[in-house]
């Protein structure tokens, strides 16, 4: 889902996470855009939900991309969430975020799937979202990479 | 001798501190090892300033709610000199308590945008060589959920439909089988009736 919402906000954004990659001297564990995309379609949650086996330096790999990319878009994810506790005057960039990340999840997900029902959802999802946008921005400083980290480790 | 200022910047927010190195600890002249004083700023909200121990206080809550937010817990982080809590509206409410009598408490209202904002502040901090702070003694100390942990919430979201559920199928499937029981039987004796050759029945 993090990096959905990445992809949300960088149109480019399967680009970006390769170059990202590339820059973080991942090379061996990301060789092309394929193995990123492989790795991302084990959510269970995806249409097309391919079971690969990954190793634990790849999941590292992945949280890297994802806390480096959120670095490069903090202003965007601060500019979103500001649009969000100030919806009242700046409803627009709220606006779009949430109906570019529901386009992205009825694309890609498996939307026959309750959570996924649930995700598209305009009212009920808003608050997922907003979580998905602070876990963003939260992992975006030089802590970044410990910080999700230790999140998933305690989930 | 010449005090050391370092400035911490984040969007909305911005950390000053102010501080002396301590040259039996073998500090160069740029360092901060003794922490003097500190100033959080942060936009449209008064200026936040105190001791060093204000300082680790108010580190440790916020990393301690940064880690629930992300794990979605909710948990009060209450101390003796900050509590921080997250409210229904989705802003976190921060009451400062001064050490001096007579000071009533700050309070402050933020978003998640200053929040973050904050956030990154600290680990700007953190990340800085030349300001002496442990941060080890400010890790979060979350406990790991049990399995065996019992969450109301989730209790009543995901437990009580699919029973509610079941009740009523039940019920529905138990009214059917009670009418079309007496149904049957009711046909059952129209036909020993029909059957019989003593009785007509007639059909127009």
């Amino acid at each position: 889902m993090l990096l959905l919402a990445i992809e949300t906000i960088d149109l480019n954004g399967s680009e970006s996470m390769f170059a990202i990659s590339n820059k973080l001297n991942l090379q061996h564990l990301f060789p092309s855009k394929v193995s990123i995309w492989k790795l991302r379609s084990n959510n269970p949650m995806r249409k097309s939900q391919n079971i690969n086996n990954f190793s634990n330096e790849q999941l590292d790999g992945l949280i890297k991309i994802t806390s480096e990319m959120s670095k490069y878009l903090y202003p965007y994810v601060r500019a979103i969430i500001s649009s969000k506790d100030n919806y009242i005057n700046k409803p627009e960039l709220w606006n779009d975020f949430q109906s570019r990340y529901i386009e992205l999840i009825e694309q890609r997900f498996n939307t026959e799937s309750i959570i996924v029902k649930n995700l598209i959802d305009y009212d009920y999802s808003q608050e997922f979202f907003k979580k998905i946008l602070l876990t963003l921005s939260l992992v975006s400083s030089d802590e970044g990479y410990n910080r999700l980290k230790f999140v998933l480790a305690n989930l | 001798m010449l005090q050391n200022k370092y400035s911490f910047n984040q969007s909305s927010t911005e950390l000053v501190i102010f501080g002396l190195p301590d040259y039996s600890n073998n500090d160069k002249n740029d360092n901060i090892s003794i922490i003097s004083g500190w100033k959080l700023s942060i936009i449209d909200q008064p200026e936040i300033e105190g001791s060093i121990d204000h300082l680790k206080s108010l580190i440790k809550a916020f990393y301690k709610c940064a880690a629930l937010s992300l794990l979605d817990r909710k948990e009060k982080i209450e101390s003796e000199l900050i509590d921080l809590n997250l409210d229904e509206s989705g802003s976190y409410r921060i009451t400062l308590k001064s050490t001096k009598p007579n000071v009533k408490p700050l309070k402050i209202k933020i978003g998640y945008a200053e929040f973050s904002d904050i956030i990154i502040c600290f680990d700007q901090l953190k990340n800085f060589k030349k300001i002496k702070i442990d941060f080890n003694e400010l890790k979060p100390n979350i406990k790991k959920k049990s399995i065996f942990s019992f969450n109301k919430n989730k209790f009543a979201s995901d437990i009580i439909p699919p029973l509610i559920a079941f009740f009523t199928v039940s019920l529905f499937t138990l009214i059917g089988i009670y009418f079309f029981e007496n149904k049957d039987s009711r046909d059952k004796n129209i036909s020993k009736i029909s059957n019989n050759p003593n009785i007509m029945i007639k059909i127009k």
